[in-house]
C-alpha cells in the first residue's frame, strides 16, 4: 500500500478512500465527508507537501490541460443537499458534491429550472460542474454557466473558508472571486458550496428534427433558425450517420410562444419531424450526453465556423480518419469525436494534427477524450498573452502560495 | 506633489492629457457621492492604451496613487482621491475601434458613452444592454468598473455579462491585452475577476461587449397603484409566477410628483401612491402572452389602471420618467444621496417600508425609484451637504439602511459599487477571511496598492494580509 494511501486512510477512514487514473496514471482518490474532513485532508497535504487534485466526479479531470504531478483526489461529493432553495426568488444554494440531477429536481418541482443542463446528471456535481466551467447544451438560451453563479464558499490550501458573492440576483458587493474559481479546475481551491440563479420553468418542450444529405445544408437551416425572431434552448447539427446530418431545435418556455416558433421554424425548414414531451426531452438528452464523447471541442466566434471546418475536413483527409461532430452555430463550438482511437501513434498524430488545425483556424481548442500524449504536448493556454500568463501565475500564488492544488494552467505538465 | 511628476506626464500624453491648474482639477474632486470631495494633485486624460501604460509605468517608478475615473457618473465616490494622487480619466479615449456585426460584438474604448454604443450600433439592428439611469453620460470604461446594470439588467444581466474581452494595464505599467473574443476564458476568468473591481486592479482602456439582436416587438405597460405596498406585491408574484418581463421597476409617490413637476413630466398620475413602469421584450407573441399573463397579477393587487405605451413615443415618455427621476429630485435639494442595497425579492415591501421609515423617523425627505425585479432598492435621501446636522442624519439612515437590508439576506451595493460610501459596510457583509482572500487576490494585480487606494476593501483587512507569510512559503493550516 502506498504511504499516500495509507495515511489518508488513517485521516478519514478505509472506506472513505477510493482510486483513480488520470491517463492510465492511478492515484488515491479521498471521499471528504464533511468540511472538516476537507480541512484535515488539505492539512495533510501540506505537511506532506503533497499536490491535490479536487474531483467532483471526475468525468472532466482528463480534460484539458494535465494536472501536475498530483498525489491524490480529493472528492467532496459526500458534502451534498440543498442548503437553500428559494422559489420566488429563483436562487438554489448547495453544496459542492450535490448531483446535477438532484438538484434539477428541486428546481422542478417549484416551477424553475436549472441551467446548466449538462451531460450526466446523475453523477456530474455542482462543484465539479463550476470548477470545469462546464455550460451544458441549453446554453444557447440561458448563456454560459459563470453568469448564473451567484456565490460561492471554498477552502483555500491554507485552510481558509471565504466566500464571495451571495444568494442574490443581482449584487456587485466587493470581488466577484466566484466568478475566478469558475472554470478554474481546482487550481486555486475546493468548492464547498454555491448559489445558482434559477429561470422559469417551461410549460412546454419540443424538439424538431430534419434530416439533410450534406453538412451545408443542415448548417445553412440551422444559420436560417438562428436569425427567426424564436429563442431556442439549442440548436445542434450532428453527423454524418449513413452519411445524413441532423438538425435537432429544442424549443421550450410558455405554451403559445412556443406554438408560434415551432411554426415558424417548421415553415423555415420544411420537412421536418416534431417531438413532443418525453419524446423532445429524450432526443434532448441523448444529444447533451453525447458531450461525454467528444475527443476535443472547438470554439470560435460565429464567422470562424466555416474556416474551422474546413480545416478539420482537411485534416481528416490527411489522416484518412473519419469523425462525428456535434456543431451548434450558436454558440459557435464544434465538438468533434474520433472514432476508433486506441492510442497508437497514427491516432495521436491525428488528433495533435487536428487540434493544432483548429487552433490555427483561430479556434479555441479543448482537448477530452485525447490521449494522453497529445494533451501533454498541447498548450491551450498558447492564444493567451505573456502578461495575462503572468497574472494567472501571480493570482495562483497568492492564493495558493505553497502550490498545494495541482496546476493545470500555469504550469501544465510536459513530457 | 513634485513639479517635476507632472512634467514627465506631458512629455507622455501632451498639453491636452494634463491637467495641472486648480481650475481643470476642481472639477475632478468627487463624483456623484457629493459630500466626499479631494481635488487631485494632477488630472491625467491619456488617448491611448499605450499612453495609459507610459504614465502607469513612469507612476509606479514614483510610488505615487492612481485614481481610474469615467464620466463622474458614480454614486459611491469610487472615483474620488481621497488619498490624493493623479486622477487619470479616461474622456479623451472616445473612439468605437469596431462593430462586427457578423459576430455581434464591439470593440470601444473605455471613455465611450454607453448610450453612444447603442446608437453606434443601431442601424444594425443591434444594441448594448446595461442601461443604467445615467447612460447618457457614463462611460463603458466605467461601467466595467462598477459593475453597472440599470432597468433592462433583470432580463439582460449587469455588464459582467455582456464583457467578452478587455484590454487593461496594471499598476505598473504593463499592457493585459485580452480582447480577442472567445467563448469561454481561457485559462483563469481574469475579465470576470476585473469586471466590477472598482478600479483597484488596473485601468481598463479598451473594451469588448456583446451586442444583443434589438427585439422584434417591446411592450410598456404602467400600472397605477393606490398604495406602493401593492406595487411591490405585484412585482414579488410576477417573479413567483416565473414570468420574463425586461423590466420591472417602481417608482413612488414622492418621486412621481417631482418628476412631473419637472420638464421630464411623463404623464404619471400625480395621485397615486406608486406605479409600476414593466417592459417586455420579445416576439408579437410573446410580448402579447407576457403582458396579458401580467394584468390580472396587477389587478389582483390593486393596480387601478393600466395604461399601454401604444406608439414608441408613448413609450419613450414612460421612460423618460423613469430615467429622469435623479435629475427631477434636485429640485426639491441640492444633493441627493442613493443607497442602492439589494434584498431577496420575496421581502420588497417589508424592505421597502423599512428604508422608508428609517429616513422619515430622521426627518428626512426620501423618494423610492428603484428596480423592483432585481430586489435592487434606491431609497434617494434629498439633503443640502452644506447642513451638517442633515448630513449626519443621511450617513446614519444609510448605515441603517444596509443593516436592515443585510440582516434580511441582502448585500450592500447592486450596482453602484462599494467605493467609499459602503467601504464600513464590507466587514459587515463578509468575515475577516472573505477581505483577506480579496486582498490577496488584489495583491496580485497590484502588491503595492496604489490602484484606487481607500476603495472597496477596508485598510485594515488588507493591513492583515500583509502579515501573512510571503509568498511560496507553506502556510499553517487554520483549524
Amino acid at each position: 500500500m502506498s504511504l499516500v494511501r495509507e495515511r489518508l486512510e488513517e485521516e478519514i477512514g478505509v472506506r472513505a478512500v477510493g482510486s483513480f487514473s488520470v491517463d492510465g496514471r492511478s492515484m488515491p482518490l479521498a471521499f471528504a465527508n464533511s468540511e472538516e474532513q476537507v480541512l484535515a485532508l488539505l492539512r495533510l497535504a501540506a505537511h506532506r507537501s503533497w499536490r491535490v487534485v479536487p474531483v467532483g466526479s471526475g468525468t472532466k479531470v482528463a480534460h484539458g490541460p494535465m494536472p501536475e504531478k498530483p498525489r491524490f483526489g480529493l472528492s467532496v461529493r459526500g458534502l451534498s443537499g440543498v442548503t437553500a432553495y428559494e422559489r420566488g426568488d429563483g436562487t438554489i444554494s448547495a453544496r459542492a458534491g450535490s448531483t446535477m440531477a438532484a438538484l434539477a429536481q428541486v428546481a422542478r418541482s417549484g416551477g424553475n429550472h436549472l441551467t446548466p443542463d449538462v451531460a450526466g446528471p446523475q453523477s456530474a456535481t455542482l462543484g465539479g460542474v463550476i470548477g470545469a466551467g462546464s455550460s451544458g447544451i441549453d446554453r444557447l438560451r440561458y448563456g454560459p454557466l459563470r453568469n448564473h453563479v451567484l456565490g460561492m464558499r471554498v477552502v483555500l490550501s491554507d485552510g481558509t473558508v471565504a466566500k464571495s458573492g451571495g444568494r442574490l440576483v443581482k449584487n456587485v458587493t466587493g470581488y466577484d472571486l466566484h466568478r475566478l474559481y469558475t472554470g478554474s479546475r481546482g487550481t486555486l481551491c475546493v468548492i464547498l458550496e454555491a448559489s445558482l440563479r434559477l429561470f422559469p420553468g417551461p410549460e412546454r418542450e419540443l424538439a424538431i428534427t430534419a434530416t439533410y444529405f450534406t453538412r451545408e445544408t443542415a448548417l445553412a437551416n440551422a444559420v436560417a433558425a438562428l436569425a427567426t425572431s424564436a429563442k431556442p434552448t439549442c440548436v445542434c447539427v450532428t453527423g454524418p450517420t449513413n452519411g445524413r446530418w441532423t438538425l435537432t431545435i429544442a424549443l421550450s418556455g410558455r405554451g403559445d410562444v412556443v406554438a408560434w416558433e415551432r411554426d415558424e421554424l417548421q415553415r423555415i425548414l420544411g420537412e421536418s419531424v416534431v417531438l413532443e414531451a418525453d419524446a423532445a426531452r429524450t432526443a434532448i438528452d441523448s444529444l447533451r450526453d453525447r458531450e461525454t464523447d467528444a475527443t476535443l471541442r472547438a470554439s470560435v466566434v460565429p464567422g470562424g465556423m466555416r474556416g474551422v471546418l474546413a480545416a478539420l475536413d482537411a485534416q481528416l483527409a490527411v489522416h484518412r480518419a473519419t469523425a462525428e461532430c456535434v456543431i451548434q452555430p450558436g454558440i459557435a463550438t464544434v465538438d468533434v469525436v474520433l472514432r476508433d482511437l486506441e492510442c497508437l501513434p497514427a491516432d495521436a498524430a491525428c488528433v495533435s494534427g487536428v487540434a493544432r488545425a483548429l487552433s490555427d483556424a483561430d479556434a479555441q481548442v479543448e482537448l477530452r477524450e485525447a490521449p494522453a500524449e497529445v494533451r501533454a504536448g498541447f498548450d491551450p493556454l498558447a492564444v493567451v498573452p505573456k502578461s495575462a500568463r503572468a497574472l494567472m501565475t501571480s493570482l495562483k500564488a497568492s492564493l495558493d502560495p505553497a502550490g498545494r492544488f495541482a496546476d493545470p494552467f500555469t504550469s501544465p505538465v510536459r513530457v | 506633489m513634485d513639479a517635476s511628476v507632472a512634467e514627465g506626464l506631458r512629455a507622455i500624453v501632451g498639453d491636452a492629457g494634463l491637467a495641472t491648474s486648480r481650475a481643470r482639477r476642481v472639477p475632478y474632486e468627487c463624483d456623484g457621492l457629493a459630500y466626499a470631495r479631494r481635488v487631485p494633485d494632477v488630472v491625467l486624460l491619456p488617448r491611448t492604451t499605450s499612453e495609459t501604460a507610459r504614465s502607469l509605468a513612469f507612476l509606479h517608478e514614483r510610488g505615487i496613487p492612481i485614481v481610474p475615473r469615467g464620466a463622474g457618473t458614480g454614486l459611491s465616490g469610487g472615483s474620488t482621491p481621497v488619498e490624493g494622487g493623479v486622477l487619470l480619466s479616461t474622456a479623451r479615449m472616445r473612439d468605437v475601434i469596431e462593430i462586427d456585426v457578423l459576430n455581434r460584438f464591439a470593440r470601444v474604448q473605455a471613455g465611450v458613452v454607453n448610450v453612444d454604443l447603442t446608437h453606434a450600433c443601431e442601424h444594425h439592428g443591434l444594441f448594448y444592454a446595461p442601461d443604467p439611469s445615467s447612460q447618457k453620460a457614463c462611460t463603458i470604461g466605467g461601467n466595467v468598473g462598477e459593475n453597472s446594470g440599470g432597468p433592462h439588467c433583470f432580463k439582460h444581466g449587469t455588464t459582467t455579462q455582456h464583457v467578452v474581452g478587455l484590454v487593461f494595464v496594471t499598476a505598473a505599467g504593463e499592457v493585459v491585452d485580452l480582447s480577442r473574443p472567445s467563448v469561454d476564458p481561457v485559462g483563469l476568468d481574469l475579465v470576470g475577476l476585473f469586471v466590477g473591481s472598482e478600479g483597484t486592479l488596473g485601468v481598463a482602456t479598451e473594451i469588448t461587449v456583446r451586442l444583443l439582436p434589438a427585439p422584434p416587438a417591446t411592450g410598456t405597460l404602467l400600472a397605477i397603484f393606490r398604495d406602493l405596498d401593492h406595487a411591490c406585491d405585484s412585482v414579488t408574484d410576477i417573479i413567483a409566477a416565473r414570468l420574463e418581463p425586461s423590466a420591472l421597476e417602481i417608482l413612488d409617490q414622492r418621486t412621481i410628483a417631482v418628476v412631473e413637476a419637472s420638464v421630464l413630466a411623463a404623464g404619471y398620475p400625480k395621485d397615486a401612491a406608486a406605479v409600476l413602469l414593466v417592459d417586455c421584450e420579445g416576439t408579437h407573441v410573446e410580448v402579447e402572452s407576457t403582458m396579458r399573463a401580467i394584468e390580472p397579477i396587477v389587478k389582483r393587487r390593486g393596480a387601478f389602471e393600466l395604461r399601454h405605451a401604444r406608439t414608441v413615443a408613448e413609450r419613450t415618455q414612460l421612460w423618460a420618467g423613469r430615467k429622469g427621476a435623479y435629475g427631477a429630485m434636485g429640485r426639491i435639494a441640492p444633493d441627493l444621496y442613493v443607497s442602492d442595497a439589494v434584498v431577496p425579492r420575496t421581502r420588497l415591501r417589508e424592505l421597502v417600508r423599512a428604508t422608508t421609515e428609517i429616513c422619515e423617523k430622521r426627518g428626512l425627505r426620501v423618494a423610492n425609484v428603484f428596480h423592483a425585479g432585481d430586489g435592487n432598492l434606491h431609497p434617494n435621501i434629498a439633503y443640502d451637504r452644506r447642513d451638517k446636522d442633515e448630513l449626519a442624519r443621511v450617513l446614519d439612515a444609510g448605515d441603517e439602511i444596509l443593516r436592515v437590508c443585510l440582516a434580511a439576506g441582502g448585500s450592500l451595493t447592486g450596482e453602484h459599487g462599494v467605493g467609499i460610501e459602503k467601504i464600513a459596510g464590507m466587514s459587515w457583509q463578509f468575515t475577516r477571511e472573505d477581505l483577506a482572500v480579496m486582498c490577496r487576490a488584489r495583491d496580485a494585480f497590484d502588491p503595492d496598492r496604489r490602484m484606487n487606494p481607500g476603495k472597496l476593501l477596508p485598510v485594515r483587512a488588507c493591513m492583515e494580509t500583509r502579515s501573512r507569510p510571503p509568498r511560496g512559503e507553506a502556510h499553517e493550516v487554520r483549524t
